[in-house]
């Protein structure tokens, strides 16, 4: 059984059709990534599955349950955790704050200790042990798109969506995220990841999923999708470095 | 956003506080002036009245009509003791209890509305709601209020200590709910940025209606003392210039999300309309320029520079 089906899903705004009829699987423990040209509706495939926004057709379902129409914060206490394209860190809080509300959210019964724990845990994992007192608002891009991470991973996420997180990094910071992302994946998170950086992407993942126009035009492997003409037309023509 | 902890040790923090409640508590009976002791009864319930504003703002609820709910309270405490004969102190628990449940309502018309459209939308609602009062003159006295409210006594002292009391326990309670209880992270977070919040588990209409029933109750409370205060009650009360508007200022003088810095900033208010009461035909530009020039120079509100100089005084005495 599959942790996440996606069911033949559409949505416009307006007369605007940005997805129509994606279908796919995700099976659990996998590592997932999604590319295509701006415009393609990678985003707005996220905010759909992730309740930001509703399909006007079509279903999603998680863990065996219909979730087409739920809103992201009953998603997150089912186990489905997202990041942001362009970063959203709640500025005025620290980076242990930021954390510490995705644990109120999803509502832990730990204790106090033991979440404690849990936080440290995450902190190190992240590489943000050192940041933990500063301000998100004062931390530079490369610590912001390790916290988006970071709250994610504070849900207890089962399926975590990263939407972009390479965008805007240098190269050794997406070095160190897509090791974080690795180590992610190696403790049994499945990840789903949209990506823009697609050399760093066909590296990091065993499937791929290509949109283009609202649809899906490709699944399979990185080497499949590397070598289909569809998707060199529509996305990796444009980009010399994959071929 | 303005962290208070951020800006004063805890314990400095509290010193002053402690050092004005005792001033406030002790200098102004002891000095026996009627007009100051008004003008402090007034800056109280006032102060009451802008940080039940300040609840919502911990939320993005930046109410424009907010002196609905403080004439709510006002006409309910007056027809309650008028016309029900009721004792002014159950009065002032029934207008409360009336504002928050109206509050309550009201979220549900007001759920998704953000940003301007919500602020709009509570001015609207102030508005109908004065022109209510204004029309429906038989039971409201119309333009001319209700008079005759029984106060809760007509000693000057005992009425400052009524209000300061009442404003004291409003802010302890406020203030501990937005800076330091369990609400306050959310709070925080929902603040900055609602959408990442939701997806993060944070049912956010909770917390906005949690902020929305406590600004009413607290609006209704200041409205209800005001009402016992003063015996009389016009649609001014709810109108939103000038009841609106000046909670506003107040709330922007002293430093919005901060609880403790629109308190500061009614009892500014209130003093600088009374001072320059002395010069009547350019009260309102004077008073406007000055509450104008403290936005300009003082950004964030007076609150952050208090602390700064309570801080600096705290130092040197200590040195």
């Amino acid at each position: 059984m599959p942790l996440l089906e996606v069911r033949n899903i559409s949505k416009s705004f307006g007369g605007l059709k940005v997805i129509k009829g994606v279908s796919f699987n995700v099976d659990k423990g996998e590592l997932i990534g999604i590319i295509g040209p701006n415009g393609a509706g990678k985003s707005t495939l996220f905010n759909l599955i992730s309740g930001v926004y509703h399909p006007d057709a079509g279903s999603i379902i998680f863990k065996d349950e219909d979730i087409t129409k739920m809103e992201p914060y009953d998603l997150v206490k089912k186990g489905l955790a997202r990041s942001w394209q362009i970063v959203r860190p709640f500025r005025n809080l620290t980076v242990e704050e930021n954390i510490r509300v995705a644990f109120y959210g999803v509502g832990f019964k730990d204790s106090l200790s033991e979440r404690n724990r849990r936080l440290d845990e995450i902190l190190q994992m992240t590489g943000l042990l050192q940041h933990r007192e500063q301000l998100a608002k004062n931390l530079p891009l490369g610590h912001l798109k390790r916290l988006e991470v970071a709250r994610a991973v504070a849900t207890g996420a089962e399926l975590l969506m990263l939407d972009e997180p390479f965008a805007g990094l240098r190269v050794d910071e997406i070095k160190g995220l897509m090791h974080l992302v690795t180590v992610l994946h190696s403790i049994g998170l499945t990840i789903l990841i949209i990506e823009h950086v697609v050399r760093s992407l066909l590296e990091l993942t065993r499937r791929v999923l290509v949109l283009h126009e609202g649809r899906l035009i490709k699944e399979g492997t990185p080497e499949e999708v590397r070598r289909d003409k569809m998707v060199i037309e529509a996305y990796l023509g444009e980009e010399s470095e994959v071929a | 956003m303005l962290r208070l902890k951020s800006l004063a040790t805890l314990s400095s923090f509290k010193i002053t506080g402690l050092i004005l409640i005792i001033i406030m508590v002790v200098v102004p009976p002891a000095l026996r002036d009627p007009y100051l002791l008004h003008i402090l009864t007034l800056g109280s319930i006032y102060a009451i009245f802008a940080m039940s504003w300040d609840i919502l703002m911990y939320t993005n609820q930046l109410s424009l009509g907010h002196s609905f709910f403080f004439g709510l309270a006002a006409y309910s405490t007056a027809l309650f003791n008028s016309s029900l004969r009721m004792h002014p102190i159950l009065a002032i628990i029934a207008a409360v209890a009336i504002t928050a449940i109206v509050g309550l309502g009201l979220s549900i018309p007001f759920f998704k509305l953000r940003g301007a459209y919500y602020a709009l939308g509570m001015a609207g609602l102030a508005k109908i709601a004065t022109l209510t009062v204004t029309a429906y003159s038989d039971i409201t006295g119309g333009e001319e209020g209700i008079r005759g409210i029984t106060p809760l006594t007509t000693d000057h002292v005992g009425n400052y200590y009524i209000a300061l009391a009442t404003m004291l326990a409003s802010l302890i309670f406020l203030y501990y709910t937005a800076e330091h209880s369990r609400f306050s992270l959310i709070f925080r977070a929902v603040r900055d940025d609602e959408v990442a919040a939701k997806c993060l588990g944070i049912v956010v209409h909770k917390y906005r209606l949690l902020c929305l029933v406590l600004g009413s109750a607290f609006a209704g409370l200041g409205g209800a003392v005001y009402a016992t205060y003063l015996t009389i009650v016009n649609p001014n009360a709810m109108a939103i210039i000038p009841t609106t508007a000046l909670v506003v200022t107040m709330g922007m003088v002293g430093g919005v999300t901060t609880i403790i810095g629109p308190a500061l900033g009614a009892y500014l208010i209130v003093f600088l309309d009374s001072f320059f009461r002395v010069a009547e035909n350019i009260r309102l530009l004077a008073y406007a320029l000055t509450a104008t020039l403290i936005l300009l120079l003082l950004p964030g509100g007076i609150i952050r520079y208090a602390i700064k100089a309570a801080n600096y005084l705290i130092r040197e005495v200590r040195s």
